[in-house]
Formats: C-alpha cells, sequence, structure tokens
C-alpha cells in the first residue's frame, strides 16, 4: 500500500521550511467488530458509530481533497465540505470522520446517502446538494501545522480535535464519552444509530490498521417473525431460497409485511428452507398488504423464523436483517407486532 | 433600422448590377467586463513588454513574424501583406445559383441582412422574388475589409440575407473526427420506438423559448450592484440543514444525559468526558 505518497512541491517545500510532509493519503484505521462492551470502560473513550461513508479531509492550505477509505478521491462528491478549508486558512490539516445524511427524523440514513455517494456529475450534484444534504462528522485529527499526530495517544489528538473550531453548516466534531460505554450504548440504541465505538485512550492512530484498539459494537434488534413467502435466489440454483418474506399480525389476525431477509443462511438452512418452501406452497400471498417483492413465491403462513435486524425502516419495512433460525417452539399466531 | 450599413456595393450576376447596403443581422449580447486594479478599481492597461530587458515596447517598433520553427521566425511588413490583399472591389459576384437545402448548416458563419440603395429597390425585388420562386439560394464571392469572403444569398420574407461561409478546406470532414460510428443498421423494433419518442417531443422551432440563462443572471447581479444593493453569494447549504445534524447531536447528549441517570453507580464517575480528561492531563 502507498501509505506516504508525498508530490514534488511538498518536497520543494520541505527544504525551505523543515517541516514534515503531509502525505497525500492516509488509508482510515478500522475498529474491529466485537459482540460487547470493553470490560473496562475507564479505559476508553466511546463514540457513535456513524452509518455513512468514512472519508478524510486534507487540506494543504491551497487545496482542499477528500478522500475514501479505500483512497479514491471524492472531493468533488460533497461540495457542502469544501469551505471547510476555510476555515484553517494556511494550517495544513488532515481530519478524519464519516460523511452522512439524515433521514426525515434527522437519523443517519445510509440509504439516503446512497443517492449521493455514488453521483460524481457536478450537475447532478448541485442538484441533490437540497434535496440530500449531507454532513461530515468529525472524529480525529491527524495532521496538523505541519505535524503528525497519528503517533499521539488518542486522548491527547482528541485534545488538539477540541481546540479546533469544528461546527460549520456541513460539518461538526463527532462526541466522544470516556468510560460512558453504556450510556453511550443506551443513547445510540434510543436514536437507533448503528452502534458504538469504543477507542483506547493510549492508542495511537494506525493508519489502515484493522486494531483491536478500536472496538465496535454493532445494535441488533432481535425478533420473531411469520414466514409468508419466499424469492428464488437469483441465477441458476433456483430452489434456493434467496430471500424469506416476513410478517407479523395485527389485532385484526391480519398478517403484515415486515420485509426479507436475505442473509444469514448457512448449507442446512438452504436445504431446509427450500424444502419446506415447497411443500408449504400456496398461490395466493397471505399477506394483507402488496408484497413489493419482483419474483416472490407464497406458502402457508406456518413456520416463524427468527431475525436480527438493525432497525424498522419505514413502514415497518425491517433493515439489514439476517436469519439466525427457525422458531418450531413458536406458533406462527402468537407473532404480533411488540 | 438605425445602425449603419457595415458595406456598400452591388450584387452583380450576368448582366444584372443591384446597388446594396450590408447591415448586420446578429449582435452578440455578451456582456462585457473591464480589468481594474482590486486596490482602487482604476482600468487597467496592457502593455508590450519585452522579456529580454523588460522594457515596454510600443506599437510602432511591432512587427508581425511567421514561425518557421521554434525560435525562427520570418519578418512579413504591413506593406508586404496589404500587397497581397484581394483587390478591394465593390461587387458581391453571385457565381452559382444552388438549392439552399444543398449548403450543410456548418458551412454558414455569420448573416448580413442586404438592403437595396435608391436606384436598386426594382432589381432587388425582382431578385427576391425570383428567387423565392425557384428556391434557390445564389453562391457569391465578395471583398469586405481586405478579407476574401464566400457567401450565400438567401431570400427571407422579401429580404436577401448574405450568410458569409466557410471554405471548403476550413470544415472539418465528420470522418476525420474520433469516435463517430459507422453507419450500421439499427434494430426495426427499437427504431420505430425512437421515432415515436422524437414524434413525441415534436415541436414548432420557436426561438424565442430559448433565453441565455447565464447572461440575463449575470445582468440581474450587475443592475443590483447599480442600484447599491451588495451582493452576496447565498450559501450553498441552507442553515436549517445543519440543524439537522445539531438537532442529532443535541438528541443524543440528552438521551445519554437520561441514560446516565438511570444507570449504575460506576458510570457516575466517569462523567462529561471533557472534565475527566481536564483533570488527568492537568
Amino acid at each position: 500500500m502507498k501509505l506516504l505518497q508525498t508530490s514534488n512541491t511538498q518536497k520543494r517545500r520541505r527544504t525551505v521550511t523543515a517541516r514534515q510532509e503531509m502525505p497525500l493519503l492516509l488509508p482510515p484505521m478500522l475498529a474491529v467488530l466485537s459482540q460487547r462492551l470493553p470490560v473496562k470502560p475507564a479505559d476508553y473513550a466511546f463514540e457513535y458509530k456513524w452509518d455513512g461513508v468514512r472519508a478524510i479531509c486534507r487540506w494543504d492550505g491551497r487545496q482542499f481533497s477528500l478522500q475514501s477509505r479505500n483512497q479514491l478521491d471524492i472531493t468533488n462528491r460533497y461540495p457542502e465540505l469544501w469551505p471547510l478549508g476555510d476555515v484553517f486558512g494556511s494550517r495544513p490539516v488532515m481530519l478524519d470522520g464519516e460523511v452522512i445524511a439524515l433521514d426525515e427524523k434527522e437519523r443517519p440514513s445510509f440509504s439516503r446517502l446512497q443517492r449521493r455517494m455514488h453521483v460524481r456529475d457536478m450537475t447532478a450534484v448541485r442538484r441533490l446538494m437540497s434535496e440530500v444534504p449531507i454532513f461530515f462528522v468529525i472524529f480525529d485529527v491527524l495532521w496538523l501545522d505541519g505535524q503528525s499526530l497519528i503517533e499521539l495517544p488518542w486522548i491527547q489528538r482528541r485534545d488538539r480535535l477540541e481546540e479546533l473550531e469544528l461546527s460549520g453548516p456541513a460539518w461538526l466534531r463527532s462526541p466522544a464519552h470516556i468510560g460512558e460505554g453504556e450510556g453511550v450504548l443506551a443513547a445510540a440504541r434510543q436514536m437507533e444509530l448503528e452502534g458504538v465505538v469504543a477507542k483506547r485512550l493510549d492508542s495511537p492512530y494506525r493508519p489502515g490498521l484493522r486494531s483491536p484498539d478500536w472496538l465496535k459494537v454493532k445494535i441488533v434488534a432481535d425478533d420473531e417473525f411469520v414466514i409468508g413467502g419466499w424469492v428464488p435466489e437469483a441465477g441458476t440454483r433456483t430452489n434456493r431460497v434467496g430471500s424469506l418474506l416476513l410478517g407479523y399480525y395485527d389485532e385484526l389476525k391480519q398478517l403484515h409485511f415486515a420485509g426479507g431477509v436475505g442473509t444469514g443462511f448457512n448449507d442446512d438452512d438452504h436445504k431446509r428452507l427450500s424444502r419446506l418452501m415447497r411443500s408449504l406452497a400456496q398461490s395466493t400471498s397471505p399477506f394483507a398488504d402488496r408484497v413489493p417483492k419482483v419474483g416472490a413465491l407464497f406458502v402457508k403462513p406456518q413456520l416463524v423464523a427468527q431475525v436480527e435486524y438493525r432497525r424498522k425502516g419505514p413502514e415497518g419495512i425491517l433493515q439489514q436483517a439476517a436469519f439466525k433460525g427457525l422458531r418450531t417452539d413458536k406458533d406462527p399466531d402468537e407473532i404480533e407486532l411488540a | 433600422m438605425a445602425s449603419r450599413s457595415i458595406w456598400t456595393g452591388s450584387i452583380t450576376f450576368g448582366l444584372v448590377n443591384i446597388p446594396v447596403k450590408l447591415f448586420v443581422a446578429v449582435r452578440e449580447k455578451n456582456i462585457q467586463f473591464h480589468m481594474l486594479h482590486d486596490q482602487d478599481h482604476v482600468r487597467l492597461q496592457r502593455k508590450m513588454i519585452c522579456p529580454a530587458d523588460g522594457k515596454e515596447v510600443h506599437s510602432e517598433h511591432v512587427v508581425k513574424g511567421y514561425e518557421l520553427s521554434p525560435g525562427q521566425y520570418v519578418v512579413v511588413r504591413e506593406a508586404e501583406l496589404e500587397a497581397a490583399a484581394p483587390k478591394k472591389s465593390k461587387t458581391i459576384e453571385i457565381e452559382d445559383f444552388v438549392d439552399l437545402g444543398q449548403i450543410d448548416p456548418v458551412y454558414f458563419d455569420r448573416p448580413y441582412y442586404v438592403v437595396p440603395q435608391e436606384q436598386g429597390v426594382k432589381a432587388y425585388r425582382l431578385l427576391v422574388e425570383s428567387m423565392e420562386k425557384s428556391k434557390k439560394v445564389g453562391v457569391a464571392r465578395f471583398v469586405m475589409r481586405n478579407k476574401e469572403y464566400l457567401c450565400a444569398l438567401r431570400p427571407q420574407e422579401g429580404a436577401l440575407v448574405l450568410e458569409t461561409m466557410h471554405f471548403n478546406d476550413e470544415v472539418i470532414p465528420v470522418d476525420q473526427v474520433d469516435g463517430v460510428p459507422h453507419k450500421a443498421k439499427s434494430d426495426e423494433r427499437e427504431l420505430k420506438m425512437a421515432s415515436q419518442l422524437i414524434e413525441s417531443l415534436s415541436t414548432k422551432f420557436k426561438p424565442e423559448k430559448y433565453h441565455d440563462t447565464y447572461r440575463e443572471a449575470v445582468q440581474e447581479i450587475i443592475e443590483k450592484k447599480a442600484e447599491g444593493e451588495k451582493i452576496v453569494t447565498p450559501p450553498d447549504v441552507e442553515v436549517k440543514k445543519k440543524g439537522g445534524a445539531t438537532n442529532l447531536m443535541a438528541a443524543l447528549e440528552a438521551s445519554l444525559a437520561k441514560a446516565k441517570g438511570s444507570a449504575r453507580a460506576p458510570a457516575a464517575a466517569h462523567t462529561a468526558a471533557r472534565t475527566t480528561r481536564r483533570r488527568r492531563s492537568a
């Protein structure tokens, strides 16, 4: 990996000022997935996990650039962030953060950001700026005033970050709370955020490394749903289950569609489910509402699935759902919305 | 028309001679800016500077040079150019009459209105009418400001329009342009669909429908400025939208405070991250 590419102009400048060369690119440090919060919370700072795209912003005193996690130049996709350079004027800086978009409830929404993150055409970007505004949530400073800060422990970098004026129309500092894992997790859960990142207070920034010094804890909801249909896997193996269509009963005993689950199946699940789906097949939909799935096949609503999901989206549709198993101990009629 | 004619002479073909004047038919409306010094708004001047000694060179010492090879010039004097210039003629000589449809619009450069002088009105009318009838346009040559032009004369609503034209060797043949696809037969069904689409978008050409919106916007800025209004570029992001993210942070803060309130005692030992840290680093 090319870690420290430097431009010629910077090399030339260096001979005059004896400053350190600011790298052109820095791959971001990554977190290891953890099932639970760290045992010794006092050694960690807890931050919210933002459901957006990671970006490293670089300002060399003249030019502003934004680089993605895989080191693509994404500067032109987010013109809202260009004035960030003006904040620093002649101070070169590199900041690490996440570009997010908010939904109508003002919660971070990755699906909404998807409308922006791939758009490169400037006219289209300009048009989308008012429709899908984005924000840069800044959580680390890697370079400041000609000095690399990556060797400093997190807590000292955080001090430098908090000294910076980082409140603009489209950017802000991400909150961090030392030792408060439980509280931050509870707040994240309440606000339906993706999770929490715990960062060791004494840890340096390790560019490009997935380090256990940073732990991400994802928030998942867990529930049981009635299987009312399925969509075969795309491609040749059409008898395999691509996704299951889930539902729950309301007080009038009507089955409501709650979205599909297309991940989390192991080979045994696949075998078992495709056999069951064929034996329970029925031509009509058991759902009271229209199922917006192309190629949906329906079954008698007799099976109950255990499903983990991130949250319920608009109209109660599950987001990022994963199959955990069949609940043979549950009667489908019991499955009502909690 | 109030404007002044830019050329006088006559149209000739065969034995016919019609005295005419030319008027511009198109006025570009680009907004002109001048270069000012930002300190005191004094209008700046261009000067020719000799890079050899950094001194200004006055126009009487400027000559024209043609670069044969890098750094190798032949100097051509104004007098020599004048000698080569086409003879100043006062005639628009129609050489051929052709169908208008045969001239690809790519050849046309600038249009002028041709207006008869007093003694030419009758012949002018006759020419226009006969061209309208035969649906022909005249291809002619004439000299204007030391340059010879190829032009087309075509009737338009009872008048003659002269279009200056590019010479054939000035027009780049389409096959010299990269990326132009070879002719191939398109799928019948697709072709039908595309034709239907074109049909559904077909309308009468109404030139008044299309505006130069950039020029209008610049004009508006200038007018407002002239009226003393301060022009500020509207920020791309509305303040309201900032609210979105700050609201979220405030909600998280409140949520966290609530969670801490109901949490176990040890959590209380690590209140606000910032103060804890301050104590540590102090």
